[in-house]
């Protein structure tokens, strides 16, 4: 029972060589574990969540899910987007039921799964509501719940809380670990977002890009519920942001003019070099 | 110019003698009997539009040409198959109409953000269930505009289509108004297609487009 990714590459355009966005990734992901990709833009993080989803096909390689191989959009992955892609003609009930709705499962016990997760996610009350009378914070909230109804194993999160403010992200954050615990899914989240990485995953996988490979894993052995503001979690984002510096300045190098280095603008500077600055 | 009094006069007349309600009614089944045809077949088209890609590059400008010859012009052409008979006017209302139906379908479905395909995709959405589920409600605003203007192409067949053809209805008794040199009755008439294509645009489509924008958020 678990989500290998096996020798997955992707390539853009014709020539193989020109555009390849994934370099022969493996990875394995256990039952349960919650797995966060970090990555400068670019890396291919989000494209390798959606070749997992089966929303995009592999240059080569297979994606393997209880010892079955993924060939294409699945009930058994269920995905939240950046955006949150709910369907602006249904109701917030009628979206969580979608799901339920296709697999053709009746009507009351449709409605009495939708209410439950509706009401994991604190949103019962706006069940009546369209979507477009929600808030962003509130929109993730149905699309997890929509997602977590459907009942699959495996969860795959693509930035999906990117596009919200920091309180709501740090709210969700916080119901996202208790929603994991309660479900025991397995997750899979892409995140440009370190602290949110450290403050979420049992792994951290760090990717680099041009080529975009896997560069290094973090265990993160905390307790939890965690919270972005403890020192321990601060402790791993520093580690990471070590780790991912370089791979930033690359990405930066290729977008930026030639004269601009990461040192000389002090975008990440090294805790060493400021002489005790804000001590 | 005629008179208003006197328009309002002769409206009243032709309501009494009952005229005016038999050809409202003759006219309205005629115009539905049309403008169903042309949905059916409008919709089968822009299906074929999408599934087949080569019917859309092949047909595609033909059918946009198509759109945009007047239904007039198809009257000597439904003269010729149908004769003077109800058939050619209901093909000349729903020759009309079936194109910007089709169109619409066709866009409207191409236009979808593809992020609803996707999650409905991870949803285990296919087949005739994600055509009624998502494809047809995502692009249901832009056909609801196509069938609205399709509607107006079907009221424009129907009068041409009258007037030439000379069945009993709203067309004829303008162009008896003309032959007559009656141009009251010309009035009367204009005033009666006008008000009920007022009257059908507010009650149906504008309900079923404000519903729409309101469900989406649009105003």
């Amino acid at each position: 029972m678990s989500l290998i990714v096996e020798n997955i590459s992707k390539s853009f355009g014709f020539n193989s060589k020109a555009n390849l966005v994934l370099d022969n990734v493996n990875l394995l992901i256990n039952k349960g574990e919650f797995v966060c990709l970090v990555g400068p833009s670019g890396c291919g993080k989000s494209t390798l969540l959606n070749i997992i989803a089966g929303l995009e096909s592999a240059s080569c390689g297979r994606i393997i899910l209880n010892g079955s191989v993924v060939k294409d959009a699945g009930i058994d992955r269920a995905v939240v987007f950046q955006e949150s892609a709910l369907f602006p003609w249904l109701t917030v009930m009628d979206n969580v039921e979608f799901g339920m709705k296709m697999a053709g499962i009746e009507k009351e016990e449709r409605k009495r799964k939708a209410m439950k997760y509706l009401k994991m996610v604190h949103l019962a009350k706006f069940r009546d509501s369209y979507i477009h009378q929600l808030s962003g914070g509130m929109r993730q909230r149905v699309a997890l719940a929509r997602a977590l109804a459907i009942d699959s194993q495996v969860l795959l999160m693509d930035e999906p809380f990117s596009a919200l403010d920091s309180q709501t992200r740090d709210i969700l954050q916080m119901e996202l670990q208790r929603i994991w615990m309660d479900t025991k899914r397995t997750i899979v989240f892409v995140t440009h977002n370190i602290e949110e990485a450290v403050v979420l995953a049992d792994r951290v996988i760090v990717m680099s890009a041009n080529p975009g490979k896997i560069k290094k894993e973090f265990k993160i052995e905390l307790s939890r519920p965690r919270r972005p503001e403890s020192p321990d979690v601060i402790y791993y984002v520093r580690k990471i942001t070590d780790e991912l510096k370089e791979e930033v300045e690359k990405v930066a190098k290729a977008e930026y003019d030639s004269d601009w280095s990461i040192e000389k603008d002090l975008f990440l500077s090294n805790a060493d070099s400021d002489m005790g600055i804000g001590l | 110019m005629p008179s208003p009094i006197s328009v309002f006069l002769l409206i009243v007349r032709l309501f009494k003698t009952k005229t005016l309600i038999y050809a409202i009614l003759s006219s309205m089944r005629r115009l539905v009997i049309g403008y169903l045809i042309s949905i059916v077949i409008g919709f089968f088209v822009g299906f074929l539009m999408i599934h087949f890609k080569y019917i859309e590059e092949n047909f595609g400008s033909l059918i946009l040409g198509l759109q945009t010859l007047p239904n007039l012009a198809w009257i000597p052409f439904a003269i010729l198959w149908f004769g003077y008979s109800e058939s050619s006017i209901i093909f000349v209302i729903a020759i009309g109409s079936i194109f910007s139906i089709s169109l619409a379908v066709d866009s409207g479905i191409k236009n979808i953000n593809p992020i609803y395909l996707k999650a409905a995709k991870t949803m285990g959405a296919k087949g005739y269930k994600l055509y009624s589920n998502v494809i047809i409600p995502a692009a249901l605003p832009s056909i609801v505009s196509g069938l609205k203007e399709g509607w107006a192409f079907a009221w424009r067949g129907l009068i041409s289509g009258e007037m030439l053809v000379s069945a009993t209805g709203l067309g004829q008794i303008l162009s008896k108004g003309k032959d007559a040199s009656n141009i009251s009755q010309v009035v009367a008439v204009m005033l009666i297609i006008l008000s009920l294509g007022l009257i059908i645009d507010k009650f149906v489509f504008g309900r079923i487009e404000r519903s729409i924008r309101c469900r989406w958020g649009l105003m």
